[in-house]
């Protein structure tokens, strides 16, 4: 509680300090140098939903949550050097850091970043402001597949190449907890979303690397192609003695290698807005893992989707706010393919067909409206959802 | 040091407009000097912080604003030069200082080249395509040109160019 009190007067002073230069008040040095020099940003996004399960034979409580509330800071201590923090109340009473990491420029090409990095894993993970993306909850494939907001202690190299438009991310970064505690984190249904450390007091057992490379050389369009490899960590192998092959060969069943990759295409043309996302994870060592700890995780798992949305306000010069209807198809198997001796499970394979509305009265603010439909493969009717959210970015 | 967000600009950024400008007017011969803005009476409603004032004349004698800016994006600014003829044309649009690893899509030749042309008053997301993962340098550099359309007439009001 304590750490809340604290959290919200800091943002408090912050938000002080950027009215006050809106009215120009009476600053002391401090205030003045910080508005003068820019130094100091604060920010922030948020989004409240509502989801109302449908269903025509059974009645459903719907959910109201304060699902994320992020405060941002950024402070350039010079020309080089700049930090960069998130702070999120999830659910309104968990608290994370959802990015902190250090960044020196040694110059346009080369970025040093040190921290809690994002994992440069697809669209959303590196664009999570909920204004950014259409329809209440982020796509499914962006919570089962690549686990958002994925973020590991790390530290590596990043650039802009804009001779080239190109833009690349590369860092050594901690991997999933695999198995910890006499507990196995990774499953078949969510594949490693339950394996995230988030650095909190996160343990290695070997590192991993994840690298990302953007093209924005065509007008409207992005296209991204991001890479991650590595082994699970397992707290059996803390303390092992290096002869001890027994022992080693123990920890092993406890850890699996993740190679995954992501190809995602952004393209704007007027109030036009496509997206599409493709995700590959392949799982070594599963048969061993899922022998010694009983799960069920798949060899690998598939994910894509598409989305069209228009902004039919686009060519009413007079207003900026925007309405975006959008549509959304997508399909996920953390079941694609499993070892020998092991059964799909069809249920995680599904499909969802979502379709909405969005109403952005502003830049960074935004009403949410939309229907998911959603359909596993041993399921005879598709599980139908009615989302309703606020979201803000600031 | 140079004062991050002051009107002061990197080395580089200009030693890159002379490249701009070489490349620009390959075989001839450029003369380049500074319109001091603080010299020039202008109205309090433009906006004449972080932007330096080239006036480039060719050997054929005519004449055109180099006008070098510093805009903010979502974390840090980025700089850049707009080149405009007499006619107030925009002729050019060159990032040439990039920092941050957000928003660096607006370095698209392609986009930039959306504000070539006549004057008028742009508008982000409408008459300038809004850009993924540029939200917010997308919209600050459109409000910037906006202001370097209003010195540059200012300018050419004044009998400068």
């Amino acid at each position: 509680m304590k750490r809340i009190l604290l959290l919200i007067s800091i943002v408090a002073l912050g938000l002080n300090v950027a009215a006050q230069g809106e009215s120009n008040a009476q600053l002391n040095t401090a205030d003045v140098l910080m508005q003068k020099e820019g130094k100091l940003t604060i920010g922030g996004y948020g989004q409240i939903d509502y989801n109302q399960p449908l269903n025509s034979d059974v009645r459903s409580n719907g959910k109201l949550d304060v699902h994320r509330l992020v405060m941002m800071f950024g402070y350039k201590f010079n020309e080089r050097t700049q930090f960069i923090t998130e702070l999120e109340f999830e659910h309104v009473k968990e608290v994370y850091v959802e990015q902190a990491f250090l960044d020196y420029k040694f110059n346009e090409y080369i970025h040093f970043r040190g921290g809690l990095l994002l994992i440069p894993m697809g669209i959303i993970n590196q664009y999570h402001e909920p204004t950014t993306f259409n329809g209440v909850e982020r796509p499914i494939i962006d919570g089962y597949i690549s686990p958002t907001t994925w973020r590991e202690i790390g530290a590596g190299f990043a650039g802009n190449v804009k001779e080239a438009s190109l833009k690349y991310q590369l860092y050594v970064v901690n991997g999933f907890n695999g198995y910890a505690d006499n507990s196995a984190k990774l499953n078949g249904k969510k594949g490693f979303r339950s394996g995230r450390q988030k650095g909190a007091e996160s343990f290695m057992s070997s590192p991993n690397l994840t690298a990302r490379i953007d093209y924005y050389g065509i007008k409207g369009l992005t296209l991204g192609l991001s890479g991650y490899v590595g082994k699970s960590q397992s707290d059996l192998y803390n303390g092992i003695d290096k002869d001890d092959d027994m022992a080693k060969a123990k920890a092993d069943s406890s850890s699996v290698g993740l190679s995954m990759i992501g190809l995602d295409a952004r393209y704007r043309l007027g109030g036009l807005a496509l997206r599409g996302q493709y995700y590959y994870s392949s799982i070594s060592n599963a048969d061993e893992y899922n022998a010694f700890t009983g799960k069920d995780l798949g060899d690998s798992m598939t994910g894509f989707y598409i989305e069209a949305a228009y902004n039919i306000l686009h060519s009413i010069e007079t207003t900026k706010s925007e309405l975006i209807p959008f549509i959304r198809y997508q399909a996920f198997n953390t079941h694609a393919s499993v070892g020998k001796g092991m059964v799909k499970n069809e249920a995680y394979k599904n499909h969802e067909i979502a379709f909405g509305l969005g109403w952005k009265m502003s830049k960074g603010a935004m009403l949410k409206a939309d229907m998911q439909f959603l359909k596993a493969k041993n399921a005879d009717d598709y599980k139908k959802t009615l989302n309703l959210g606020v979201a803000v970015w600031f | 040091m140079l004062a991050w967000g002051s009107g002061k600009f990197s080395k580089s950024a200009e030693k890159k407009i002379d490249k701009v400008i070489k490349k620009m007017w390959a075989d001839t011969k450029i003369e380049k000097s500074i319109i001091n803005l603080s010299d020039i009476e202008i109205p309090d409603d433009i906006n004449i912080d972080r932007k330096k004032v080239y006036k480039v004349t060719t050997n054929s004698n005519s004449t055109f604003l180099c006008i070098l800016s510093k805009a903010k994006g979502r974390f840090d600014y980025f700089e850049y030069v707009v080149i405009i003829d007499k006619d107030l044309n925009i002729i050019n649009t060159k990032i040439l200082v990039y920092n941050s690893s957000h928003g660096y899509e607006i370095c698209n030749k392609r986009w930039l080249k959306q504000f070539n042309g006549s004057v008028k008053v742009f508008n982000y997301g409408k008459n300038i395509d809004a850009v993924s993962g540029a939200t917010y340098s997308g919209e600050s550099i459109t409000t910037d040109i906006n202001t370097i359309n209003q010195i540059a007439k200012h300018l050419k009001d004044k009998a400068l160019i």
